[in-house]
């Protein structure tokens, strides 16, 4: 497995962003469902699901001119509702990126919280929506990654 | 939020902001101690003189209501009797202000959408940056003048009101970002609104759980308003980072230093000092010097330093 990722289409090391932060082997052998937290109110059981993702990253409202920026991301865990991801950029709630999984269908998901977690690792919570729908994917029929669930 | 909120189709108005009153166009009604009951005080085509209102603040009647739907007469009698008065000084046009925007404030905190919020927000932006433009407030009288209990309207019209005062001590001028510091401070916690009272209210410790319900709130009011074309980017970090601190502790990112927007660094400021120097269900207010040592403590690991260090001299100055 490479151990660098890509970003604004410029290599950085693994272990240089810093960005797990355990051990790659331990980050990338979590498998099976979370543990349960004392005030989880998620509508749907998370998985882990460790792997690299190639996403594609729109602009926040305060960088308007800028360009989509294509990027690859470590993907933590996911539910029907959405997924959870390791970033070296901060991004802010309701920005959206569209993330490629596995299976490699392309989902669009929108940022709802973002944490530092150390020196260029954020992670981000982020739920799976649909264009033109003010819900979320989930809230649809079929909608989000429902074979997780 | 308030405790103070809209009851029953009724809005509370200061009973001193009707002191220059001579014939309103509104009803005045009047609640007495501990009833909940509102009964008329006075018909609007009856003339309230200046003895009424003396009466009425030695009986320790602070507070009078309008019907809801007279919000925007009320407001209207406020701009025109103090805001438009040339003659009315800084600490005068502030408290008519305050006033004006309170009714109009209660009203859109029940609304379910925030376009009133950030109307009110936005109006209440432009007045303030016309009294700054036409003279210096001065801290003393203003901090007088500024309510202190901690009630939400209370906190964002401090918090908006020190924002726009620290701004002008950083030097910032421009009478359009003046009005919209003015309007962020006065949403920075707009995403209390999904608070419950039980927990915003709550007179013993929070719990863990509490704790992190209350920590949602910036994330909460920033998705709120993301989407809107009429707030800048500046204004939407007053609301997500102002809980951010120097060192990265904060919250609900853990951003540090630099890349906390300055504006979101002075209303953290700002709302620091509202909170320390209000009166709260478990303690009283800390002297405003108390509260400028807590902030020089901290200067450089939670809070902005060299705004701490502008504020707390213009604080002191003011003795």
């Amino acid at each position: 497995m490479s151990d660098t990722l890509q970003v604004d289409n410029e290599e950085v090391s693994l272990a240089e962003t810093d960005a797990l932060v355990e051990s790659d082997a331990e980050f990338f052998a979590k498998t099976g469902p979370l543990p349960l937290h004392w005030n989880d109110e998620r509508r749907f059981p998370r998985f882990y699901y460790r792997s690299r993702m190639k996403a594609v990253i729109y602009p926040s409202k305060d960088q308007p001119e800028r360009q989509p920026t294509a990027c690859e991301v470590l993907l933590r865990d996911l539910s029907r509702g959405g997924i959870s991801l390791l970033h070296t950029q901060q991004l802010y709630p309701n920005q959206r990126l569209d993330v490629t999984l596995a299976d490699g269908v392309t989902r669009a998901v929108k940022v709802v919280w973002c944490r530092r977690m150390t020196e260029r690792c954020y992670a981000v919570g982020a739920e799976f929506f649909k264009e033109g729908s003010k819900g979320t994917a989930a809230d649809g029929a079929g909608g989000g990654v429902t074979s997780a669930s | 939020m308030s405790t103070a909120v809209a009851h029953h189709g009724y809005l509370p108005i200061a009973t001193a902001s009707i002191s220059r009153a001579s014939i309103l166009e509104f009803d005045l009604y009047l609640r007495r101690a501990g009833s909940t009951h509102t009964e008329l005080y006075r018909s609007a085509s009856y003339p309230l003189k200046s003895e009424d209102v003396e009466r009425l603040k030695e009986d320790g009647v602070d507070r009078l209501y309008i019907k809801c739907e007279y919000a925007d007469a009320y407001k209207h009698y406020m701009c025109t009797q103090v805001l438009s008065d040339p003659e009315a000084p800084a600490t005068a046009r502030v408290e008519a202000l305050r006033e004006a925007t309170r009714a109009a404030f209660q009203e859109a905190l029940g609304a379910s959408d925030h376009d009133q919020m950030v109307a009110v927000a936005m109006d209440f932006g432009g007045q303030m940056a016309q009294v700054v433009a036409n003279e210096a407030m001065p801290f003393r009288e203003l901090f007088t003048t500024l309510e202190h209990d901690y009630y939400t309207f209370t906190h964002v019209c401090n918090v908006s009101v020190y924002s726009v005062m620290l701004a002008g001590r950083l030097g910032i001028v421009d009478a359009k970002e003046i009005s919209q510091i003015a309007a962020g401070g006065l949403l920075h916690d707009i995403g209390k609104r999904h608070i419950p009272l039980s927990i915003l209210n709550k007179a013993g410790k929070l719990t863990d759980e509490e704790w992190e319900i209350i920590r949602e709130h910036p994330v909460s009011g920033f998705r709120e308003l993301v989407e809107r074309e009429d707030l800048s980017w500046s204004q939407l970090m007053m609301v997500y980072q102002h809980h951010e601190k120097m060192d990265g502790t904060g919250y609900p990112t853990g951003i540090y230093g630099a890349e906390i927007h300055p504006w979101a660094r002075l209303c953290g400021v700002a709302d620091v000092f509202d909170a320390l120097t209000c009166q709260r269900p478990y303690r009283k207010p800390m002297p405003r010097a108390e509260v400028c040592e807590h902030l020089e403590k901290h200067a450089g690991a939670w809070f902005d330093a060299e705004m701490v260090t502008c504020w707390t001299s213009h604080v002191r100055s003011a003795r």
